[in-house]
């Protein structure tokens, strides 16, 4: 049993091969050894603690991605942007929840959960005109005229026939 | 990507989430992220803003991974001649129709030169009735120059929308966009006067033409991709739709139109021909030719009296040689029927009956196709010279031309 404890002062307690899939945590579980003491989350909150939780329960004991195995993942993952089905429907979530889970994963270390999350927004930009993505996105276009123009110019095809 | 991560971690993080402008997005996600989209959506990305714009511009591996997630994967661009982002830009970037040279985002039809056009209707426009059955935009792009006679015709723009296209099989020796054919036909006529200036420019073209065969060697996986491209693009039948009447009349080769009209059974399984063209290849879609023109034979002509030509509902069996160049006339098809196909014989008896009784005004569909439609053109009185636009004989030309004005 492990105690994990958010931002806004929640207590979870999860079985240790759940939360596991977290790097983080669990390299600092093996830096600390067994204790009662719980592990604090100060930029997760007890929300997204909650899903990324789901998450875990879900995959658990699926193997987790190693160093060795970066180069075979990268193949998958030249294959297919697809994401499974029980993942589509947990990441159907509004977008301030889906920036939240990929700042967790992020943090937390959760290769598999941040690839999901980064694959839902890569399927949001699909298809935008930039101003679009600019408004999906809240950002400013902190562009002047000219250097739009200059970066079209940069990247045109040299066309001496 | 972790080596990405130290690299673009040393940038400040300007991206906010929506409603919580206190927490940026870290651009090792960023980065992943954008390693999951589309060459297009790179694009849009890198004019979105500028921490985008850096992250994309430093980071080379987010458009090659790009590149090999597209479908199908896009080969890479020649070692030192372009960048990953130029790449995509070309091909998802949009730019002028070659044509009519309206803004169009689709994708080009070659890249070396570049050709794209805004539609698929667009070449057709000008190409009128020509080849556009028979030939997709991407061979239509580049013409021979020897194949521009009213280069040396006065009246050469009556005749231009005539000669825009060339045989895929040909090497582009000497050849010209056709959208600048104008330009060149111009410029040629300005110099066709001095001897001097006609080999300046005859030396430019050649010039230009081996410049233009080494990029077109350089660019071949592109070449190849684009084709591979446009076949999972193409639309269902699209294009073909447009026009059965024009249709009908190109595959009568020199029957009457009326003839057609006179058959609405025939119209009928025409049309549904044309509704069910799917993603074609040439060769499939010359031998649908071939059964249509096996109808119409069958059918507008319903055969001999003495029983010799097949009556309705008589399949075809053609072979797909027999729409190659190989078969110069019926009697080298059949010979190759005879020997390499007796069982199709077999199954048409009334083949071999039929070339010996065809009446000269039809054209039946188990001959070689008639392929010279061009040739029959360039001999038509109303042209009134067809010269060979080799080096040798235009100097010669120009020659005469000079002493024409002394």
């Amino acid at each position: 049993m492990v105690l994990l404890v958010t931002s806004d002062n929640e207590q979870f307690t999860t079985e240790k091969d759940i939360v596991e899939r977290s790097v983080l945590i669990k390299n600092m579980l093996e830096d600390v050894g067994e204790s009662d003491q719980p592990i604090p989350l100060p930029n997760v909150s007890s929300s997204v603690l909650k899903k990324v939780l789901e998450y875990c329960e879900h995959h658990r004991g699926e193997p987790l991605p190693t160093a060795d195995s970066e180069q075979s993942q990268d193949e998958t993952r030249k294959r297919t942007t697809d994401i499974s089905e029980w993942d589509q429907k947990f990441i159907t979530v509004d977008q301030e929840m889906l920036f939240e889970i990929i700042l967790a994963a992020n943090y937390l270390d959760i290769k598999s959960l941040l690839d999901v999350g980064c694959k839902t927004v890569a399927n949001m930009i699909k298809g935008k005109t930039p101003e679009e993505i600019r408004k999906l996105f809240n950002i400013v276009n902190d562009f002047t005229p000219e250097e739009e123009a200059q970066i079209k110019k940069e990247n045109e095809w040299a066309e001496d026939r | 990507m972790p080596e990405d991560t130290a690299t673009a971690s040393s940038f400040p993080l300007t991206f906010y989430s929506p409603t919580c402008p206190e927490q940026p997005l870290p651009t090792a996600a960023l980065i992943k992220v954008f390693s999951y989209c589309s060459p297009g959506d790179l694009l849009h990305l890198l004019v979105t803003c500028r921490t985008f714009n850096y992250i994309l511009s430093n980071q080379d591996s987010i458009w090659k991974h790009a590149r090999e997630l597209f479908q199908p994967a896009i080969p890479a661009p020649p070692a030192s001649s372009c960048r990953e982002s130029v790449l995509a830009s070309v091909l998802f970037g949009g730019g002028r129709c070659t044509q009519c040279q309206g803004l169009t985002d689709r994708v080009p039809c070659s890249v070396v030169p570049i050709v794209r056009f805004c539609s698929d209707r667009c070449p057709k426009q000008i190409d009128g009735h020509k080849k556009t059955l028979l030939k997709g935009p991407s061979t239509s792009c580049l013409i021979l120059a020897e194949d521009v006679p009213m280069f040396l015709d006065p009246d050469f723009t009556q005749h231009l929308a005539s000669f825009s296209w060339m045989d895929s099989n040909r090497q582009p020796r000497r050849c010209f966009i056709r959208s600048q054919l104008r330009t060149e036909v111009l410029a040629f006529k300005r110099v066709s006067t001095s001897p001097a200036g006609l080999s300046d420019l005859l030396d430019e073209w050649d010039e230009r033409a081996l410049a233009l065969a080494a990029k077109v060697q350089e660019f071949e996986g592109l070449t190849h991709w684009l084709e591979e491209y446009r076949q999972t693009q193409k639309p269902q039948g699209a294009g073909i739709i447009n026009g059965n009447k024009l249709f009908l009349h190109r595959i009568a080769g020199n029957l009457e139109y009326r003839h057609l009209e006179l058959s609405p059974i025939l119209v009928r399984h025409v049309n549904a021909y044309i509704r069910d063209a799917r993603v074609m290849s040439n060769l499939a879609w010359l031998s649908i030719r071939e059964q249509v023109l096996w109808d119409i034979k069958t059918r507008v002509f319903p055969g001999n009296e003495d029983g010799t030509a097949p009556g309705w509902g008589v399949k075809c069996v053609v072979c797909p040689l027999s729409i190659s160049q190989k078969f110069q006339n019926r009697d080298t098809y059949f010979a190759h029927m005879q020997a390499m196909h007796p069982w199709l014989i077999k199954q048409a008896p009334v083949l071999n009956q039929l070339a010996a009784h065809r009446p000269a005004d039809v054209y039946y569909s188990d001959e070689a196709p008639r392929r010279d439609s061009r040739m029959i053109m360039l001999q038509r009185p109303s042209l009134r010279f067809y010269i060979d636009l080799r080096v040798t004989q235009l100097m010669d030309l120009g020659r005469r031309a000079f002493r024409h004005i002394l």
